[in-house]
């Protein structure tokens, strides 16, 4: 009914929860398996925006990692500012590169809390997703994440797909959760499903009063597609 | 085709319900919805045996309520004793239309709204809306039970007809009768609960329902901490909530103050409470200044739901956005009165503003907190003279006494009797009268009788 421009935002003081996506797109993600990801980002892309919590708190910050790893939001996004990355397949897998990367931005992206100061950010949460050995360095890098001077201060879950997974090295990779599945398109499906409803349990809970629990707000995965790796 | 099984349920009920597929999980139970659209289910996880007992006095508490108060809760109707064969613990309640949405999606923030404005909502609908949160907890409260768990995803709300729905009257709290069973949402719990310094009870949802209805009314939240109080973010929150709760317009502490407060919300601004009529910034003043340590110094549920109906009689129109709001007659020069939505000065004519006035016994009249804004075409409704009503949900019903016309020769405010009785103004020993069809000039600080056991007005603007 009314035409009138009206330039409005979505408030002040609301702790933002940064979301990490680190996408394997290493040649062997080729064909199928890239087209699927694409598919579940977009998929991530319309949960996050049908839920009301989710969409004011949840900031974005997607690595890709293939023979380079690189940033490909330039930083965290406000969820509404996220648009689909531009993903393609090819070269080797410098998930080493992809750690570093995210040490750098929650170095330089993350708001700290310092009592008196703006409010800081929700403990940020991080997916995995790789189908292969690394091919650099990843042990240092790793070593950084964990020994941050702030302590334990991520939720992170990984995700080895496909037949490449040596269930030991992405365990001895992995901070956090380890699971795996299978390269197929409904496994993916079932992937970004999951970040989604654990994005948007986790933007929830963080309202809840006994905020923070966030790991035991994630609903578990579908124990048929995705398994856990004690 | 999923089928749930009823306790003995009251006349008038079916002993099984065949239900659809669509469920809706929640941190208690699941929502299951009849395929016939009349009832909801909720059963419970696990099987909380004891907590049938509790819905059994739930049950009794709500079976006598007022046929008006039952559109606000959703009682259990009846227990569910088994879901497709297998035993469960669970009630019946009345279903909610497909129109009805979860009140967040409206308020959370200002783009939440406006995107309903664009949609031809204004901010009138918003204040409905307030009230009829407020009556919800009026219901409850005049069972002597407490919600506990007041938050903007706990009632279903359609802004179109201004009505809300209270979810969750199963965990209604009856101190030392019924146990709180959860604790509450950040945000919305009052400061001595997020401190664990007490137990949920209606002087706790009184706190929760002011949040709520300023969310509401403002589109954010009046208490929202901006700044952090411990480098852990869940500490700060604790904090921020509890032992350093502040309200955000505190005049002497500005530590909450939103940046953009009083900028006109369509220019990337927040709506401050200073935009509420008198009443509803004193109920304000009272939750979260004097009361917000003091329980029992905060305004009831009755309290707000008074104020909210009221404030409808104030509000005018904005010519440029076409927002709603209430008519700012307390800032002067007139000069300082703008629109809070889109920051344009309010155009000439200006409204006339009544103060209604009340006989008590023999000694004469009283001034009340109310007031009544009328601009061309409005109409003063009967219940704005009648001393035992306020303004009622809707008036579509609703008759008038009079209603207001600009008279173009003299550039002046008339008041045209549209009832049988008389109507007369008096001011500095002056009178004018009207009779059905006549008018009067509406003429600064004229009393203005509508005839005997009526509320009386006196003109503090008479506009132009
Ligand atoms: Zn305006």
């Amino acid at each position: 009914m009314t035409d009138f421009d009206m330039n409005v935002t979505m408030g002040e003081g609301v702790r933002r929860l940064p979301v990490y996506l680190l996408l394997d797109c290493s040649g062997s993600m080729g064909g199928a398996p890239i087209e699927s990801v694409k598919r579940g980002v977009e998929l991530f892309i319309s949960e996050v925006a049908g839920d009301t919590y989710a969409r004011q708190t949840v900031h974005v910050g997607v690595i890709t990692f293939a023979s380079e790893a690189a940033l490909v939001t330039k930083g965290l996004v406000p969820f509404d500012a996220f648009t689909m990355p531009t993903l393609s397949a090819s070269g080797t897998t410098a998930l080493g590169g992809a750690l570093r990367l995210l040490r750098q931005s929650l170095d330089s992206d993350l708001r700290k809390s310092v009592p008196g100061g703006e409010k800081g950010d929700w403990k940020p949460l991080v997916f995995v997703l790789t189908d292969g050995a690394p091919t650099d360095a990843w042990q240092e890098p790793r070593q950084d994440l964990l020994s941050r001077q702030s302590g334990k201060v991520i939720n992170m879950i990984t995700v080895g797909c496909g037949t490449g997974i040596n269930e030991e090295q992405i365990k001895a990779i992995a901070i956090g959760p380890t699971f795996r599945m299978d390269a197929t398109e409904s496994s993916f499906k079932t992937f970004f499903q999951w970040v989604s409803q654990s994005v948007k349990a986790v933007s929830k809970a963080v309202s809840q009063p006994d905020a923070g629990q966030a790991p035991s707000a994630m609903p578990q995965p579908d124990p048929a597609v995705i398994q856990y790796v004690p | 085709m999923p089928t749930a099984v009823l306790k003995s349920p009251p006349a008038g009920m079916p002993t099984s319900i065949v239900l659809t597929d669509r469920t809706r999980v929640g941190g208690e139970g699941t929502v299951h919805f009849s395929t016939d659209g009349k009832y909801a289910i909720k059963v419970y996880h696990g099987t909380p045996v004891e907590r049938e007992k509790l819905l059994g006095y739930v049950m009794t508490i709500f079976r006598t309520i007022p046929r008006d108060q039952e559109r606000y809760i959703l009682p259990p109707l009846a227990l569910v004793q088994s879901l497709n064969g297998k035993p469960c613990v669970g009630f019946v309640m009345r279903r909610v239309e497909d129109r009805y949405r979860e009140l967040v999606d409206f308020v959370l923030h200002p783009a939440a709204a406006a995107a309903q404005f664009k949609q031809g909502r204004t901010w009138a609908d918003y204040l409905k809306l307030a009230r009829s949160i407020s009556s919800a907890l009026v219901v409850l409260h005049g069972k002597g039970c407490a919600h506990s768990d007041i938050h903007f995803s706990n009632f279903l709300a359609d802004l179109r007809d201004g009505s809300a729905v209270m979810l969750e009257v199963d965990g209604v709290v009856v101190p030392g009768f019924l146990p709180a069973q959860v604790a509450g949402m950040a945000g919305f719990m009052a400061p001595e609960i997020v401190h664990r310094k007490a137990r949920p009870d209606e002087r706790t949802d009184r706190h929760s329902l002011a949040v709520l209805v300023l969310h509401t009314l403002l589109f954010r939240n009046a208490m929202q901490p901006l700044i952090d109080y411990a480098t852990d973010p869940e500490t700060s929150e604790q904090l921020g909530w509890g032992e350093m709760a502040l309200f955000s317009e505190h005049p002497a502490d500005r530590r909450h103050r939103p940046k953009a407060l009083g900028v006109p919300l369509f220019s990337r601004g927040c709506l401050s409470y200073t935009m509420l009529t008198e009443e509803l910034r004193r109920l304000t003043d009272q939750a979260f200044m004097a009361g917000l340590r003091v329980p029992d110094d905060r305004p009831t549920s009755r309290d707000w739901e008074r104020a909210l109906a009221c404030a409808i009689d104030e509000l005018w129109p904005c010519t440029r956005c076409r927002q709603w709001f209430p008519y700012p007659h307390w800032l002067v020069p007139a000069e300082r009165r703008t629109c809070p939505f889109c920051g344009m000065r309010i155009s000439p004519p200006a409204p006339v503003v009544l103060r209604l006035l009340e006989e008590r016994g023999k000694t004469g009249f009283y001034t009340t907190h109310r007031r009544v804004v009328l601009g061309s075409g409005f109409r003063l409704y009967a219940d704005v003279v009648d001393p035992s009503r306020v303004p009622p949900p809707s008036r579509q019903q609703e008759g008038h006494v009079a209603h207001v016309e600009w008279d173009r020769v003299r550039c002046t405010w008339r008041l045209v009797n549209d009832n049988a009785g008389v109507i007369t103004s008096s001011v500095d020993g002056a009178r004018q009268e009207a009779r059905r069809g006549s008018s009067i000039v509406v003429e600064q600080g004229a009393q203005i009788h509508f005839g005997p056991g009526a509320r009386m007005a006196l003109v503090v603007q008479a506009g132009a």
